[in-house]
């Protein structure tokens, strides 16, 4: 009996480790003429209400219902991936900007090129949708144009009396040791410094706004130089010096909004929900002070920023890819973009309400947030980005918690920067 | 004879049986999943579709000629055998505490058990919240008594995190160490302690000669499981600081966690969780035997 057990135990193992050998993964034949029961969409924290919202409308349109899986965005990423690995249920993800080659080259979202028509292709803001493509092909579409902006307390400055926001990285300087002295703000910024993607985002701000970027025309790498050493030196001098907070090499860039929300900060650097979010009463302490203006620049560059928002791609093991793509096109519409910008400060994607002078003239904030993408830059548009930044990420935040110089960090960071170069 | 052996053939066949479903549901969650890393481990994977080509030892060496894993393993062997230690002395002081009578000793060892029950991401956060450089109460109280000037950032240096983990872990894991060795102090007769007070032995010699020895057997218990539980700390690392700053507090569970979940090296990270594996058990095949050496 033990051993017929024992035998019964093995066979078993051994037909599992044959079956993982030979397992491949076999695309199901999808139903496409068939009407599912519901379609799954794998998206941030950060859009769980509007996306609820547009669940119900998508429902009302085709009676389907739509799940809504929701984690934060650090989380996002590996939630996709092992989503689709595993065959989970997954018809409509969410792709970051530098994600799209990635999930293009493995296969995690599909060219979406033949889902659409010139006009729909058209209507998109170029930049937004010129990061989504991977070998010609679109992966994702952008329902969210987002970039980071400086987002100011105007009733501080008042007080400190200063009539209009810095315009370099030296006013802000300047004005963040004038309100300390006057002890209106503990410190005049707090940056999203910790190992975290966050903190690519800020930096692709603070090195172009220096003079500096991310890669050369060829791609290869140019992140060392003169330039990007001065961005870096620079955040860290302000926690050094304390007109930065000091342990902004603890937070995220979410992180980072609370002591501004608190009023502890007269600054702070992020996207753009922070303009509605921080101005309602029930989040933040300075409500109805917070204003934006364009990032700071330097001698080298007027302003910079960086392009965000990301877009809905629809996963490759979706089997009802037309359902997925429905849900996107309701995201993209105009009226549910329109929607987004005045419930969420979600920015448009699509051209035609940038040029809809009524909606310029109801939604101030609109016409504060457009200028800077004029001077947004993408961060390093590579197929393995997220290894990439994950390899580069412990050398920036080691030199701002001043493990390291800023010159080795930004060595290694080259040097570890190699293999990805494409 | 013929019928007492026929008798127990029977009884065995019937006790086997009983436990079939259960050995098939360990073999089916514990033993395959396992075998199935292994066998990852010696093949290239393509995330795509799943298809593998074999490579032998090369993942392995992979590994092994890497920086990063070192720097990972040397991190996590420091966090195991300093937490581990600390909550050997820290639960023996608190388990004799326990064990003596006093008043309410039932309520305590009740509530004693709260950390325990928090879960770990819970635990992570609070101890987040603690650890706040401008909001957080330990830098206000170390103010408050005059302990520290200004504020530490104590998850933002790489030498101070790693202990602000230990921290953070001891506070959840003591309880349990505590509860255990207090356990094991249970087996210890009433005659032998009144038989030291008699002999007049001071509490040191009583420890050394009453306590410690029903202690020894629960010590090997406890560092077999906190070491197992210690070298694959996950949750509370990811929590509190992701592996920063600069990768100083970047245990081996998550550079095992970036390679599979975030670049999709199933071939590699399988490769890393044997050798993880491979570490625990040696390990605890050492303790074991010191701790039968012992005896």
């Amino acid at each position: 009996m033990k051993r017929l057990i024992v035998a019964l135990v093995t066979v078993l193992s051994l037909l599992t480790v044959t079956a993982c050998g030979n397992s491949n993964k076999e695309k199901e034949e999808t139903a496409s003429s068939d009407v599912p029961e519901s379609i799954t969409v794998i998206c941030n924290s950060d859009e769980q209400e509007l996306f609820e919202y547009i669940a119900e409308k998508y429902k009302e349109e085709y009676d389907v219902e739509v799940k809504i899986i929701n984690q934060a965005y650090d989380s996002t990423h590996e939630k996709i991936t092992t989503t689709w690995t595993g065959g989970g249920e997954g018809d409509v993800c969410y792709v970051d900007t530098p994600w799209a080659a990635e999930f293009g080259s493995l296969g995690i979202t599909i060219g979406l090129n033949d889902y659409m028509s010139q006009e729909y292709q058209d209507g998109f803001v170029d930049s937004a949708l010129d990061q989504m493509y991977y070998d010609e092909q679109v992966q994702a579409i952008p329902f969210a144009n987002n970039g980071k902006w400086m987002f100011y307390n105007k009733a501080a400055l008042a007080e400190a009396g200063y009539d209009a926001p810095p315009t370099t990285w030296d006013e802000l300087k300047e004005m963040s040791e004038t309100l300390i002295e006057k002890g209106i703000c503990k410190y005049g910024i707090a940056w999203g410094a910790s190992q975290a993607e966050g903190l690519m985002c800020d930096l692709t701000t603070m090195i172009y706004g220096f003079g500096g970027s991310w890669q050369n025309e060829d791609g290869t790498f140019a992140f060392n130089s003169q330039e990007s050493a001065a961005a870096l030196q620079f955040i860290y001098d302000s926690m050094q010096d304390g007109w930065a907070d000091p342990a902004s090499i603890t937070y995220s860039d979410r992180d980072c909004v609370d002591p501004f929300l608190a009023g502890d900060t007269a600054f702070v650097m992020n996207w753009s929900y922070i303009y509605e979010y921080g101005n309602d009463p029930a989040n933040s302490k300075v409500a109805g002070d917070v204003d934006i203006c364009l990032m700071p620049g330097t001698g080298q560059a007027v302003s910079s920023s960086v392009t965000g928002g990301g877009g809905l791609g629809v996963m490759s093991t979706s089997k009802y890819p037309e359902y997925a793509f429905e849900f996107i096109e309701m995201v993209t519409s105009s009226e549910i973009q329109q929607y987004a910008l005045e419930t969420y400060s979600s920015l448009p994607t699509i051209k035609s309400l940038y040029e809809d002078e009524e909606l310029l003239a109801a939604n101030e904030a609109l016409g504060k947030f457009y200028p800077q993408y004029e001077t947004a830059h993408y961060r390093p548009l590579l197929v393995k980005y997220s290894e990439w930044s994950n390899t580069v990420q412990p050398l920036f935040s080691g030199a701002l918690a001043g493990d390291m110089t800023v010159t080795e960090a930004l060595e290694q960071a080259e040097s570890a920067s190699a293999p990805f170069v494409e | 004879m013929k019928r007492r052996k026929g008798v127990g053939r029977a009884e065995a066949r019937t006790a086997y049986g009983m436990i079939t479903p259960a050995m098939l549901v360990i073999a089916g969650l514990g033993l395959l999943p396992v075998l199935a890393v292994i066998w990852l481990s010696f093949n290239q994977v393509n995330p795509g579709t799943l298809a593998t080509e074999y490579v032998g030892l090369s993942n392995y060496t992979e590994v092994l000629s890497n920086g990063a894993f070192w720097n990972s393993l040397k991190i996590t062997l420091y966090f195991s055998l300093v937490s581990v230690l600390i909550q050997i002395i820290l639960g023996t002081l608190v388990s004799l505490l326990l064990n003596q009578d006093f008043k309410g000793r039932g309520f305590v060892r009740a509530i004693m058990l709260i950390p325990w029950a928090v879960p770990t991401i819970v635990n992570a956060n609070l101890w987040k919240w603690i650890f706040n450089a401008n909001y957080g109460i330990l830098n206000k109280v170390l103010i408050h008594f005059n302990i520290i000037d200004e504020n530490i950032v104590w998850l933002g240096d790489g030498k101070l995190a790693i202990h602000m983990i230990i921290l953070s872990d001891t506070w959840k894991m003591l309880p349990l160490v505590a509860l255990m060795l207090l356990a094991g102090l249970q087996t210890v007769s009433l005659e032998a302690k009144e038989a030291a007070l008699i002999d007049g032995a001071n509490a040191w010699q009583r420890f050394k000669a009453v306590y410690l020895p029903a202690l020894k057997p629960m010590y090997t218990v406890v560092l077999v499981l906190r070491t197992i539980q210690t070298i694959r700390v996950f949750d509370i690392v990811y929590a509190l600081t992701a592996g920063g700053p600069n990768d100083s507090t970047k245990v081996i569970s998550f550079y095992a966690y970036r390679e599979i979940f975030d670049y999709l090296n199933y071939g590699k990270g399988s490769a890393i969780c044997i050798i993880i594996a491979v570490i625990i058990l040696l390990l605890s095949l050492i303790y074991l035997r010191v701790g039968k050496a012992g005896d």
